[in-house]
């Protein structure tokens, strides 16, 4: 069980989300610096709100954590999109 | 290219926003990132029981389309294939677009819809395991079967109508099961717990499933949960609905062969032994999101509110955000039905008209009726308490929004 996949894009288990959060993670980013979810090709649009539901059971004060801030671009885009 | 409004999601709202806007002598573009316009629209196909005899079947691509042909005939600069990757302030949106790299306009309006959560349970990443919104597009807009023998986990009003939909054309589902009891998947699913959110979906607006639990009457819901956890399973339209089984994980070397069940008790802990029953596909359904991505970088104030689906932009009852020139409709604004975003993308447009120093074909104020109307006429509802939800959104606006 804890071995399944939570961020597709980054290929990051369960498992690495709970020890991240054994580790001290108390929030979104704080996940996302030590194990990388949220930083993949979709940009936590799969992966955030799973990663928010296991911090909200862990944490267990009843507060829904931060989403990580989307940054721009939004999107993937191609380098030459950005220059022109 | 240069224009008064760039709207941003050319699903229902958008699309109508664009038309009233242009048809009031406005210039308006449209960006979306699907290969056509429509958005959700797009996959839906079903009985709406609650419009007139001759309007009872709702076809979401044909009102796509028509909504296309009636924006593009009036001169809509409709961008698909298109994605907004960036706005900056007053306004400048960056372009994917292989010759037009940047719209700037005097107004945005995001109308980018929602999104699906995803549902993790162990092998959800192999090939035949899909999310219950792919399931609608392959069905109602594709055409394309999912698999051969089909098992849908998560019950709730939007994966209950597709299932009606794939059973209509012609797929074998399997049955519905409830999602695993786990910190991943929201610890919100125990059969006491989903019967209690359909009960309040269903007891709120009597709509399409309803009708579906056929001889189970709307005068039966109070009972539902007291009886449906006695029961093991419902049958709708000749599917078990699986009230009291979760499914554990699903199985496959190179793609999905089986899923493991386990049956337990109302309040989901597991009892006798599990089972394993083979299927080729996985729906996957965990409810839906409000994209606010690009809402963000605009830096307006955002909001959670559980009630309307998540994180939304700040807005008042006219569609308004906490910066000037910026506003909102649709599925953005809160999980709604496509009536709902219809009725949102009119009334932004009006408001948007008004800042402009223009006349609407209805006032700001009849349009809001409209939407009222529509949320009461929808036939399907995602989310029980929508108009607490937006109780709570007016006094926020009221308190810290009003600039
Ligand atoms: C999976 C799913 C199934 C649904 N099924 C139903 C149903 O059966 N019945 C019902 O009434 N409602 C359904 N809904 C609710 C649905 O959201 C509304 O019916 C309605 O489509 C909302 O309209 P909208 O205009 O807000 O957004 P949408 O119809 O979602 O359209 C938003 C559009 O914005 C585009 N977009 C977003 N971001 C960008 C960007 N950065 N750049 C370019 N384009 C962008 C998207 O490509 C999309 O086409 C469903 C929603 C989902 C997600
Ligand atoms: S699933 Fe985690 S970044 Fe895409």
């Amino acid at each position: 069980m804890n071995d399944m996949i939570i961020c597709r894009c980054e290929g990051v288990c369960l498992s690495e989300v709970l020890d991240a959060v054994e580790d001290g993670a108390n929030s979104v980013p704080g996940i996302k610096k030590r194990v990388r979810v949220g930083m993949g090709y979709c940009q936590g649009r799969v992966c955030q709100p799973i990663v928010r539901d296991i911090l909200e059971s862990k944490l267990g004060n009843g507060t829904k954590p931060h989403l990580q801030r989307a940054q721009n671009p939004v999107r993937p885009v191609i380098l030459g999109d950005i220059v022109r | 290219m240069k224009v008064d409004v760039a709207i941003i999601g050319a699903g229902p709202s958008g699309l109508t926003a664009a038309i009233e806007m242009i048809e009031n002598g406005l210039t308006v573009a449209v960006i979306d990132e699907y290969y056509r316009p429509g958005g959700r629209l797009l996959g839906q196909h079903y009985e709406d029981p609650k419009a007139a005899p001759d309007q009872r079947v709702w076809n979401g691509k044909n009102i796509a389309d028509q909504l296309e042909k009636k924006a593009r005939g009036l001169g809509v600069h409709i961008f698909t294939n298109v994605t907004a990757w960036s706005v900056s302030e007053k306004w400048k949106i960056h372009l994917s677009h292989p010759k037009i790299n940047m719209i700037v306009s005097k107004v945005l309006l995001l109308a980018t819809g929602s999104a699906e959560k995803a549902l993790p349970i162990p092998g959800w990443t192999l090939p035949g395991g899909i999310s219950i919104g792919a399931a609608q597009t392959f069905t109602n807009l594709h055409r394309v079967a999912v698999g051969e023998k089909v098992l849908i986990a998560g019950i709730d009003p939007l994966s209950l109508s597709v299932m009606i939909e794939m059973k209509n054309a012609g797929i074998d589902v399997a049955g519905m099961v409830l999602p695993p009891i786990s910190p991943a998947s929201g610890n919100h699913h125990t059969p006491v717990q989903t019967v209690a959110r359909l009960k309040d979906v269903a007891g709120l607006a009597p709509n399409s499933f309803i009708r579906t639990f056929g001889k189970y009457a709307l005068a039966w819901f109070p009972r539902l949960i007291a009886h449906a956890l006695r029961f093991n399973f419902l049958k709708v339209n000749g599917v078990p609905i699986h009230l009291r089984k979760s499914i554990v994980r699903i199985e496959g070397s190179e793609q999905v062969e089986a899923v493991i069940l386990q049956s337990v008790s109302a309040d989901g802990k597991p009892v006798g032994q599990a089972e394993r029953m083979e299927v080729d596909a996985v729906c996957l359904s965990a409810g839906l999101y409000p994209l606010v991505d690009l809402a963000e970088t605009t830096g307006c104030t955002l909001v959670d509110i559980p009630e309307l689906g998540g994180v939304i932009p700040l807005h008042g009852p006219d569609m308004t955000t906490t910066i000037n020139g910026l506003f909102v409709a649709g599925n953005i604004t809160g999980i709604e039905g496509a009536k709902v975003a219809i009725a949102q993308g009119q009334l932004a447009a009006v408001s948007i008209l008004k800042s402009l120093g223009k006349n609407g074909s209805i006032t700001v104020q009849e349009a809001k009726m409209e939407m009222e109307k529509a949320r009461i006429q929808s036939p399907l509802r995602f989310l029980p308490n929508i108009d607490e939800g937006r109780t709570k959104l007016n006094k926020l606006w009221e308190k810290e929004g009003v600039i």
